[in-house]
């Protein structure tokens, strides 16, 4: 609660707002309920997948282990047997239970599509069968083909055991073979799982059904909110519908290419309606942008795992953590000083959009900062149209320049902003480039926690205050968003838990269990229907008096350039000059 | 009274006329919308694709099935295997 006061100091009068907090808060509030339904959501995740682990799974693991520490202490290089006791590791997800996939079946969105919309919700057994036959035939030839890649590889490592890997030749030329078998191993398992996902399915009640849960799930924090529960669950049905529709658009092949994600489609399915026939006033009730995301917010939180900026060592920590928080501070004080972009919220989420990752990061520094609806719209967009420019860009500079691919990866990491975009970049580039990629964009997504509470704190104590004026912490609290500390409270005990388990069950249970089987799908959804309830409200007009002189897209592209070289040197100095032995191991 | 009545009653239909088209004219916008989206993403899109050299990585992503339009680690199966591949090289380094 807020209440504003006048002042008179002699002869001026300046108001300032003191806020306040009540008990009453915790059941009234949005932010509370954001945090109650997102932890609601993350125990029952924790709850059904602790409880279906996948059989066997520490004995599998401990059996692992010793071959990968066995291996690793025989041979100079990744073995076949090496691999193996990997590929026997990953296998272990608590997702993969009978309830793990009753959860996906129920709550999955839209199903990819190349010409023929109605297949995003429903497939026959014909086309399926069709499906299936094509992908059978390629899945048959590359299982084929990897199986002679296999047989040439142990040849090649027996080879250089023969020698007790003395012969720096030998140990290559097995490298190499081995190198070769992952390639074709990867597109067996690709094609292995198009093979399984050729079945039938008809989606439409599974949806109405995850539709009429949603609406009643919302709905509970809506009625202690004061709200109607069946004037929200009506509009509900609308707001989805457009999430839906968003989904099934961002499934279709072609958009995958160009990275045309749901929150875009979202945003633009809105934003067509309200610019052209209007949002139905029966719908306004279920335009509650800020209470979908803060619920995202707090379930992305649990996504956050802070064991995992360890993963490609130091030099990943210096290339995401500190080069990124220097370009966001620097590209935030041009946006101020030079560019002098009138609106503070609009600055720090496009300088977050662009430093950190995209889309995330703009949602949650924009949640953090208060910033308004049109200034997220607009950071999304920014966004989106440079990071469909970079994914193509880049790959193409690095192969030309005859980068080496894991600097060429780091670099395409730590700048391109949409997390699928790198995966797409890296794996163009050759599988060394897509796990150094994919680790330091992870490692920078990340860092989302962190910067969304320090940038709330500072908003609180310097930014929504007189000049001049200090503070107390007191009012600090009263101001700070509380969905934060939700979203920081699930990102500290997920990753305590990740710890305490262990990398390897924490892999199992919680990446590929409670993240992965629940909490990240629910996610997606929430994020949707906030980025559709953004689109139902929004006025071109005030979108484009936003965007004025262009000065957004100016700092965009000044703030990026930044970005590009500092990561490169970073990237360089690190893996090349400081590090060179981890980097020869990846 | 007569004629104040029937001026009322042309004004009435005058502004319900003007309703009705400007109700058309929306929804005339809305379809256009619906079909510049259609155009983009069976027509234009897929023909630029070509232009913009945007074909080598557009094979890469069918191929490999990755999902390039996701927005956070988790979404994308690639960074999974990416970090677990990556935390067991730095733990199990071949000496």
């Amino acid at each position: 609660m807020t209440e504003k006061n006048q002042k008179s100091n002699d002869g001026e009068q300046f108001v300032f707002d003191r806020a306040t907090s009540n008990w009453s808060d915790l059941w009234k509030k949005e932010d509370y309920w954001s945090i109650w339904l997102g932890f609601l959501l993350l125990l029952l995740g924790l709850v059904i997948f602790f409880n279906n682990p996948p059989e066997g799974m520490n004995d599998k693991i401990e059996q692992s282990n010793e071959v990968l520490k066995a291996e690793s202490d025989r041979a100079p290089f990744k073995t076949v047997s090496w691999y193996q006791a990997l590929d026997a590791k990953s296998k272990l997800k608590a997702a993969d239970s009978s309830i793990g996939k009753t959860i996906k079946k129920i709550t999955t969105t839209p199903y990819g599509w190349e010409t023929n919309p109605v297949q995003a919700f429903w497939m026959d057994d014909e086309t399926a069968e069709a499906k299936k036959k094509s992908a059978l035939v390629k899945y048959e030839k590359a299982k084929e083909e990897e199986d002679r890649e296999l047989t040439t590889a142990r040849i090649a490592e027996a080879a250089a055991a023969a020698n007790r890997f003395k012969s720096d030749n030998l140990n290559s030329k097995a490298s190499d073979a081995i190198d070769t078998w992952r390639l074709a191993h990867a597109t067996v398992s690709t094609l292995k799982k198009k093979v399984s996902a050729a079945q039938p399915y008809n989606q439409i009640f599974y949806l109405l059904a995850l539709m009429i849960f949603l609406a009643l799930f919302f709905g509970i924090g809506m009625a202690f909110m004061g709200k109607s529960i069946p004037r929200f669950m009506l509009g509900f049905c609308f707001v989805f519908l457009i999430a839906l529709l968003a989904y099934a658009a961002s499934a279709q092949t072609t958009m995958k290419h160009y990275g045309i994600g749901y929150a875009a489609w979202a945003i633009l399915l809105g934003l067509i309606i309200s610019n052209t026939v209007g949002t139905p006033k029966w719908v306004m009730e279920a335009v509650q942008t800020e209470y979908y995301i803060k619920t995202g917010l707090v379930l992305l939180g649990a996504e956050i795992l802070f064991g995992k900026i360890l993963s490609i060592g130091i030099p990943g920590i210096f290339v995401a953590w500190i080069v990124t928080p220097i370009v966001l501070v620097t590209t935030y004080i041009f946006g101020q000083k030079v560019i002098k972009i009138p609106s503070k919220t609009l600055n720090m989420t496009i300088s977050a959009d662009m430093s950190v990752c995209g889309v995330s990061a703009a949602i949650a520094t924009a949640s953090a900062c208060r910033a308004k609806k049109e200034e997220l719209t607009l950071a999304v967009g920014l966004s989106l149209v440079f990071t469909s420019i970079m994914m193509i860009v880049m790959p193409a500079f690095i192969k030309a320049v005859d980068m080496p691919y894991v600097l060429g990866g780091a670099w395409m990491g730590g700048t391109i902003d949409a997390t699928g975009a790198v995966a797409a970049a890296g794996a163009f580039l050759s599988d060394r480039a897509l796990y150094v990629a994919a680790t330091i964009k992870m490692i920078q997504n990340i860092l989302i926690g962190v910067i969304a509470f320090f940038v709330a704190l500072y908003w609180c104590a310097r930014v929504e205050c007189l000049p001049g004026q200090k503070v107390p912490a007191i009012e600090i609290w009263h101001r700070f968003p509380k969905f934060v500390i939700g979203f920081i409270s699930a990102s500290i005990i997920f990753s305590l838990l990740y710890e305490v388990l262990g990398k390897d069950v924490g892999y199992a249970l919680i990446d590929h269990g409670a993240i992965q089987g629940l909490s990240k799908i629910f996610r997606g959804w929430f994020f949707c229907l906030a980025f559709a309830s953004i689109g139902l409200a929004t006025n071109f007009s005030e979108l484009k008096e936003h965007f004025k002189g262009g000065k957004p897209l100016i700092l965009y592209v000044c703030g990026q350039s930044l970005n590009l070289i500092l990561t490169l040197l970073m990237a360089y100095i690190m893996f090349y000059k400081v590090f060179p032995e981890i980097t020869a191991k990846i | 009274m007569m004629i104040q009545s029937l001026l009322s009653k042309r004004l009435f239909i005058n502004l319900s006329k003007q309703r009705n088209l400007i109700f058309f004219k929306r929804l005339a916008y809305l379809f256009s919308c619906i079909l510049a989206i259609w155009f983009f993403m069976f027509y234009i899109g897929p023909g630029l694709e070509k232009t913009i050299h945007l074909t080598p990585i557009a094979e890469c992503i069918d191929e490999r099935g990755i999902d390039a339009n996701m927005y956070f680690y988790t979404e994308v199966d690639e960074f999974s295997d990416a970090a677990f591949y990556m935390e067991n090289t730095m733990k199990y380094i071949p000496r």
